[in-house]
């Protein structure tokens, strides 16, 4: 074993990795609910997996089946091409992970050739949610699955072509 | 011990930390690791 005083922390790694985040219903506002708490899940992988049939079954594994799992984005980051996904499970699933409320936040904006110099989690979730505000009115399958719920929230992350003064 | 960034802790003997730490790898992270990579980043409890 190590003897050094400080535990070596375990993380993920490779040319690809999956950040999950895991959203739950709540009472009317979604929560951030996945294995990892407040943090981004992190998952491996490999050269021949395909990133949607792992974020899928790892899911179903350790949460039960999802409602729906949404690639939203990627970036480089950790060392590894960065895909992200939102995974959204029901209401009542996953009990025992405990959820955190997810707030809004500005998107991270590209220049017009170049990638946002830092994009943060609660960026990413945003950029997702927003994703599924557009999807849930365009796709029937997505429109499906979701409950009323979620299409009320959902509804409030569609950019307003503008406002009155 | 080992520790894993999203929290997970697994303690005992050696081979109990490789089970387990194995096991979480693989459900968790889609990682598949040797008894050697486990050992390598765990520490006296």
């Amino acid at each position: 074993m190590n003897p050094a005083a400080e535990v070596p922390v375990w993380a993920t790694e490779g040319p690809v990795q999956a950040e999950v985040f895991v959203l739950r219903m709540k009472s009317g506002v979604p929560e951030l609910a996945g294995p990892c708490g407040p943090e981004p899940w992190y998952i491996e992988v490999g050269e021949n997996d395909d990133p949607v049939e792992v974020v899928s079954r790892l899911s179903t594994n350790l949460l039960g089946p999802p409602l729906l799992v949404h690639s939203t984005s990627w970036r480089r980051a950790r060392g590894s091409v960065i895909l992200s996904f939102l995974v959204l499970i029901r209401d009542d699933q996953a009990a025992e992970l405990a959820g955190v409320p997810i707030a809004r936040a500005e998107l991270a904006r590209s220049a017009a050739t170049q990638a946002a110099k830092s994009i943060a989690a609660v960026q990413v979730i945003e950029h997702g949610l927003r994703h599924l505000s557009w999807l849930v009115k365009d796709d029937a399958i997505v429109r499906d699955v979701l409950s009323d719920e979620w299409k009320s929230v959902l509804a409030g992350y569609v950019p307003e072509p503008f406002q009155h003064l | 011990m080992v520790r894993c960034e999203c929290g997970f802790e697994v303690r005992g003997s050696a081979d109990e930390i490789v089970s387990g730490m194995s096991k979480h790898a693989l459900e968790s992270h889609n990682m598949q690791v040797t008894r050697e990579q486990v050992l390598e980043r765990a520490r006296p409890a």
